[in-house]
């Protein structure tokens, strides 16, 4: 009886067994995860909080440094439309220790933006030691800011042990996470292998009626080239704006093997970028970008909401200090040895 | 007052007051002219879950709105009403999720999901296997790495 009960667990629809594993400690998901291929996919591939280091927020700056503790602030004065910013580093989610800072916890911050910061523990896979960082360290032309992070004292044992155990991984992608989701009160941890960051600016107009995939479709066929002038994913927009810092990160990545994967939530695209080696060694290579549909089923739990328009001097101002400095502290943990 | 029918034909009168625990009653009933005379259809909601549903609406209609929990989440259910409330057979637990999901109760639906959550915590994997009688369909490799990959968390 019990056994038949139980079963009916497996029946429930996939946003309630998410709700139900949400309640568990992160323990009680590992062991979930090792079930079964279904469990371990929507564990690895649906947002859910999976562990909660710090329970206050001044917990959280006891712990981190001042180069974290600088990103909040400049994380907490953007402006009240781009609800989210955050940073993540991750490895693979299996390694994860989510850092999580309530912003709602400071006086006058908008209470709906919260910073994620997902990095990994000591343990690595031996999968990922073999990813060759030479050609990374090289590329990556690292500017004074660069210099300037390292010099930063790192005292706290703890934070120093996080720092040194990031290792990058052979995929990056980049995901925009949406604020209005039927989870939303749940932390969005997507799929294995990802590095997330700077999700800052809001993707589109964000009207449903505008954003709609069906626009770009003629006679079945997807009309890439439109989509292409008319959007590109914010993270993709950071880099391409920040020509100094971001490109060569790109390079560096990209020259490393490394596939860039940008999401978005709002059409159900996936841009990739990568090298394209000629075969000759004289000629540079070119980066290739393809931009392909990722199944509907992906993203069938994000809406799409209006947001005001965020172009005022101040916030361009306030944002363009979060980019460099997520930028800057990108490149400080990718190169760190 | 406000009529309900449940998907086995038994009917039910609320007070609105109770029926505005719901988000899709409450939308219902804004929606439908005459409600009183006109039983609201609930299809997905069986004549006994609905009674279980319409006890806990009676019993939570007066409880001022919640902030927002600060700290992590966590399947402890403080409330000694609730627990009592929530000791009932397996198969009533999730039909009464389901209809919690569908009537659109948030606290009656995590209150379901916190005992569901109780009922997996500190279970090992091949306990889990057993109690919701999951096929392990890893290839030994995939376990191989699942299990690497999981060393860390065993190890802290």
């Amino acid at each position: 009886m019990e056994f038949e009960s139980m079963e009916k667990f497996n029946n429930l629809p996939k946003e309630l067994k998410i709700r139900i594993l949400s309640f568990l400690p992160h323990e009680s998901l590992f062991s979930f995860k090792a079930l079964n291929r279904e469990y371990r996919d929507l564990i690895t591939n649906t947002g859910f909080q999976t562990n909660l280091i710090f329970n206050s927020y001044q917990e959280f700056i006891d712990k981190f440094p001042d180069a974290l503790l600088n990103f909040i602030k400049a994380a907490s004065e953007c402006p009240l439309g781009y609800t989210y910013s955050y940073l993540s580093l991750r490895g693979h989610p299996e390694n994860i220790i989510v850092l999580r800072a309530e912003l709602s916890q400071m006086e006058g911050i908008n209470t709906n933006m919260r910073i994620y910061i997902k990095t990994k523990a000591a343990y690595i896979s031996e999968q990922y030691q073999d990813v060759d960082l030479t050609n990374l360290n090289k590329n990556l032309e690292l500017s004074n800011s660069y210099q300037m992070l390292k010099k930063i004292l790192l005292e706290n044992p703890d934070f120093n042990r996080l720092l040194k155990n990031i290792k990058v991984c052979k995929k990056l992608v980049v995901r925009e996470k949406d604020e209005i989701h039927p989870m939303a009160d749940i932390d969005h941890i997507p799929g294995p292998e990802i590095i997330e960051l700077f999700a800052v600016s809001p993707l589109f107009s964000r009207d449903i009626n505008i954003n709609n995939i069906n626009n770009f479709i003629n006679n079945n066929v997807i009309d890439y080239e439109s989509l292409n002038s008319h959007y590109t994913t914010a993270p993709m927009r950071t880099i391409l704006l920040n020509v100094d810092k971001g490109l060569p990160i790109l390079h560096g990545y990209l020259s490393s093997g490394l596939v860039l994967e940008l999401h978005n939530m709002v059409f159900p695209i996936i841009e990739t970028y990568e090298y394209c080696s000629s075969g000759k060694e004289h000629i540079k290579p070119t980066i290739k970008r393809t931009i392909r549909l990722q199944p509907l089923k992906q993203i069938d739990y994000f809406s799409i909401v209006n947001i005001k328009s965020l172009s005022s001097d101040l916030n361009k101002k306030r944002i363009c200090e979060l980019k460099t400095f997520i930028q800057e502290l990108f490149c400080y943990i990718c190169t760190f040895n | 007052m406000v009529k309900l029918t449940s998907s086995d034909g038994q009917e039910f009168t609320i007070s609105k007051e109770v029926a505005y625990q719901s988000v899709l009653l409450k939308n219902m009933i804004e929606d439908v002219l005459d409600s009183e005379e006109n039983p609201i259809p609930l299809p997905n909601v069986s004549g006994p879950i609905l009674v279980k549903v319409i006890e806990y609406a009676t019993h939570h209609k007066d409880d001022p709105v919640k902030p927002p929990v600060e700290g992590p989440r966590t399947s402890e259910i403080v409330d000694e009403w609730d627990k009592e409330f929530m000791n009932i057979d397996q198969g009533s637990l999730y039909e009464l999720i389901l209809a919690a999901n569908y009537l659109d109760i948030k606290d009656l639906l995590d209150l379901g999901c916190k005992t569901v959550a109780n009922m997996i915590k500190g279970k090992k994997v091949e306990e889990l296997r057993k109690l919701f009688n999951i096929q392990n369909d890893f290839t030994p490799e995939e376990e191989e790495q699942i299990k690497k990959e999981n060393a860390w968390c065993e190890e802290h």
